[in-house]
C-alpha cells in the first residue's frame, strides 16, 4: 500500500499551476456562454411580445364586437318585448279583470297612441307585472273613462319611475298613458332595432408619424451624428358606423392611403443627407366612441395594416424595402373628437387620435436581424370627417 | 489577488451569480490540486491542460445546481475525475480496457521515492496504458472501490484488479520496492 500512498501525496500536493491559458480558455467559454444567454433571453422576450400584443388588439376587438352584439340586441329586454307584443296583440281585448272598455271606433284612442315607442311601451309592459293588486283596485272604479284612467296610469308609471310606487294597467290604458309620455332626447333612435343611425363618410388625417427604432432614438439625441426630423404624412379613406345607443357608436374606417415616414439627417457614404423612410399600408381600423352628453367623444380601438409599400429615400433616390418590413402591422388606437351637426344628416367631426404599432415592423435583411432593429409604428393624428347618416 | 480573503461560501455565491470574479478566485483556489489530478490521469501537460479547462467550465456551468451537499472541493474534484475519464473515453483509450497487455519495459529500480516530484513522476505513468492508470487512479487516489470502478468504467471487477496490480507492480519496478 505503501506505493499507492506515495503516489496520492504526490498527485495531491502538486503545487505546479497550471498555464495561464487554461484560465483564459475557461474566460472565453464562459465569455460565449455569457453572449448566447442575452441572445436567447432577447430571443425569448421578442416571442413572447407579439402574442402578448395579438392578444390584446384581438381581445380589444372581440370586446368591442361583443360590447356591440350586446347592445344591439338587448338580451335583457326580449321579456319585456315579447311581453309588449303580446299586450300590443291584444289591445281590443277584454280586459282580464271582467272591465269591459268601449267599442274600438278610434273616439276612445288618442291620436298619440300611434307615436308610442317600443322602449316606453317596454318600460310599461316591465311595469304591468308589477302589482297586478293595485291595478285590479284602479279599475274597480266604474266612473273612469279610458282617459281618466290613463290620466291616472301616466301619473303612476311617473312616479313609479320615480321609485314611489309600482304601477300597473291593461294595454290600451297602458298605451294611451304611453301616448302621453314625453318623448325620448335624440328622436331619431331606431326603437325597433335599438339602431340609432348608421352612417357613411370621409376621413383625412394629418399624421405627425414615428417609426420608432434605436435609430430614431439616437437621433433625438443632439450628439448623435444622426438628427431625426419630425416628420407629418396623412391618411385617407372613408368610414361606416352605427349607433347602438345614443351614447355608443361602433366605427370602421378603411384607409386607402395610410402614411407611417419618418425623415433623417444621417451621414451616408460621407456625405450628410436628408434620408426619408416611408411605410405605406392599407389600413382596416375597428373603434369603439363613447359620447358624453355634451358631445365629447372617446375613441378606442384597434387597427390593422397590410402593407403596400416601404421605401427609402435618399436625396432624389429612391430605394425599394418591401423586403425589409414586415407585410403587416396592428396596433392600438385612442383619442378625442367633437362631432358636429350640419343639419339633419350631416355630421363634420374634428379629432385628435394617437396609434400606437404593436408590431416590430423591421423584417431584417442580409445585414441587421429583425430583433436587432425593432421598429414600431406609431402616429398622432388631426382628423377630420363628414358622415352622412343613411338612417 | 489573496484567496485567503475570501471565504468558500463568499466565492460559492459569487461563482452562482456569475460574478468572473469570483469564478477567478475559485479557479485559482483548486487549480494546482486539480491540475495535478489531470496530470495524473492524462500523463502529459497539453491533456492535461484540455482537461482541466473542460472540467472547470463544467464547473462554473453547473456550480447553481451545488446545493452545498459536501465540501465544494470535493464536489469540484469529482467533475474533474469525471471530465478525465470522459475524456480518455472519447480517445477511446479506455476502450481496449479488457484486453490490452502491456509492454514491459526496462525498469528503474533504485529510483528514491520520497524525493520524486509530480513533475518527474510524469514521465513514469505517462509510461502506463490508459486504461491501466485510471483504474490505479481511481483506486489509490480517489478512494473507489474494484466495483465501483467497474461500474465506472463499465469492466468487470476482476479486470479493474488486474489492471489495478498490473500498475502498481509496473510503478513499483520503476520506481524500486518500498513495501
Amino acid at each position: 500500500m505503501k506505493v499507492d500512498k506515495w503516489y496520492k501525496s504526490i498527485v495531491e500536493s502538486n503545487t505546479e499551476a497550471p498555464p495561464e491559458a487554461v484560465w483564459e480558455g475557461i474566460q472565453d467559454a464562459l465569455d460565449v456562454d455569457l453572449v448566447w444567454g442575452k441572445i436567447e433571453t432577447d430571443l425569448n422576450v421578442r416571442k413572447k411580445k407579439p402574442n402578448y400584443a395579438r392578444l390584446a388588439v384581438a381581445a380589444s376587438i372581440v370586446l368591442a364586437i361583443a360590447f356591440g352584439g350586446v347592445l344591439l340586441y338587448q338580451p335583457w329586454n326580449i321579456s319585456s318585448q315579447s311581453q309588449l307584443v303580446e299586450s300590443s296583440g291584444h289591445f281590443d281585448a277584454p280586459s282580464s279583470t271582467g272591465l269591459i272598455y268601449p267599442s274600438d271606433d278610434g273616439a276612445e284612442i288618442s291620436p298619440q297612441t300611434q307615436g308610442a315607442t317600443t322602449p316606453q311601451l317596454a318600460k310599461v309592459s316591465q311595469s304591468t307585472q308589477l302589482d297586478a293588486e293595485a291595478v285590479d283596485v284602479y279599475l274597480q272604479c266604474p266612473s273612469s273613462s279610458v282617459d281618466e284612467q290613463a290620466e291616472n296610469v301616466l301619473e303612476r308609471i311617473k312616479m313609479h319611475t320615480a321609485g314611489e310606487m309600482p304601477v300597473s294597467a291593461p294595454g290600451k290604458v297602458s298605451t294611451i298613458a304611453i301616448a302621453q309620455l314625453p318623448a325620448e332626447q335624440g328622436g331619431d333612435y331606431d326603437n325597433n332595432t335599438s339602431i340609432r343611425t348608421v352612417y357613411v363618410g370621409l376621413t383625412g388625417h394629418l399624421a405627425n408619424t414615428w417609426l420608432l427604432s434605436s435609430k430614431t432614438f439616437a437621433g433625438l439625441q443632439p450628439d448623435d451624428l444622426t438628427n431625426t426630423n419630425i416628420t407629418f404624412g396623412s391618411n385617407f379613406g372613408m368610414q361606416l358606423g352605427t349607433a347602438i345607443t345614443p351614447v355608443f357608436k361602433i366605427q370602421s374606417d378603411f384607409l386607402w392611403i395610410s402614411q407611417n415616414k419618418q425623415q433623417y439627417n444621417e451621414y451616408i457614404n460621407g456625405k450628410y443627407v436628408t434620408s426619408a423612410l416611408e411605410l405605406d399600408y392599407y389600413t382596416l381600423a375597428l373603434q369603439g366612441k363613447y359620447s358624453f352628453p355634451t358631445n365629447h367623444t372617446v375613441i378606442f380601438g384597434g387597427y390593422f395594416g397590410l402593407m403596400k409599400t416601404a421605401k427609402q429615400s435618399v436625396e432624389e433616390e429612391i430605394i425599394l424595402l418591401d423586403d425589409d418590413y414586415s407585410s403587416y402591422d396592428y396596433g392600438l388606437i385612442v383619442g378625442y373628437e367633437y362631432p358636429i351637426p350640419l343639419g339633419h344628416r350631416l355630421t363634420l367631426t374634428p379629432g385628435l387620435f394617437a396609434k400606437v404599432g404593436l408590431n416590430n415592423v423591421f423584417a431584417g435583411n442580409d445585414y441587421i436581424p429583425f430583433y436587432l432593429n425593432k421598429t414600431q409604428n406609431a402616429s398622432i393624428n388631426l382628423s377630420l370627417s363628414i358622415a352622412y347618416n343613411i338612417f | 489577488m489573496s484567496l485567503e480573503l475570501y471565504n468558500e461560501e463568499e466565492v460559492l455565491r459569487g461563482c452562482q451569480q456569475e460574478n468572473r470574479r469570483y469564478q477567478e478566485i475559485l479557479y485559482r483556489r483548486f487549480a494546482p490540486k486539480m491540475y495535478g489530478i489531470c496530470l495524473s490521469y492524462a500523463g502529459d501537460r497539453p491533456l492535461a491542460q484540455d482537461m482541466l479547462q473542460e472540467a472547470f467550465i463544467k464547473v462554473f456551468r453547473s456550480i447553481k445546481d451545488f446545493r452545498g451537499d459536501g465540501s465544494l472541493e470535493g464536489w469540484v474534484r469529482r467533475i474533474v475525475v469525471r471530465t478525465a475519464i470522459d475524456h480518455l473515453r472519447q480517445r477511446q483509450s479506455l476502450d481496449k480496457l479488457e484486453t490490452e497487455e502491456f509492454y514491459s519495459e526496462s525498469h528503474t529500480q533504485n529510483e528514491a521515492l520520497p524525493n520524486l516530484q509530480m513533475g518527474e513522476m510524469i514521465s513514469r505513468i505517462n509510461k502506463l496504458p490508459d486504461g491501466a492508470r485510471v483504474v490505479f487512479n481511481l483506486f489509490a487516489v480517489e478512494g473507489y472501490t474494484h466495483r465501483e470502478i467497474a461500474e465506472e468504467l463499465n469492466i468487470s471487477e476482476g479486470t479493474s484488479k488486474s489492471q489495478y496490480n498490473r500498475a502498481r507492480n509496473l510503478l513499483k519496478g520503476w520506481l524500486g520496492k518500498v513495501d
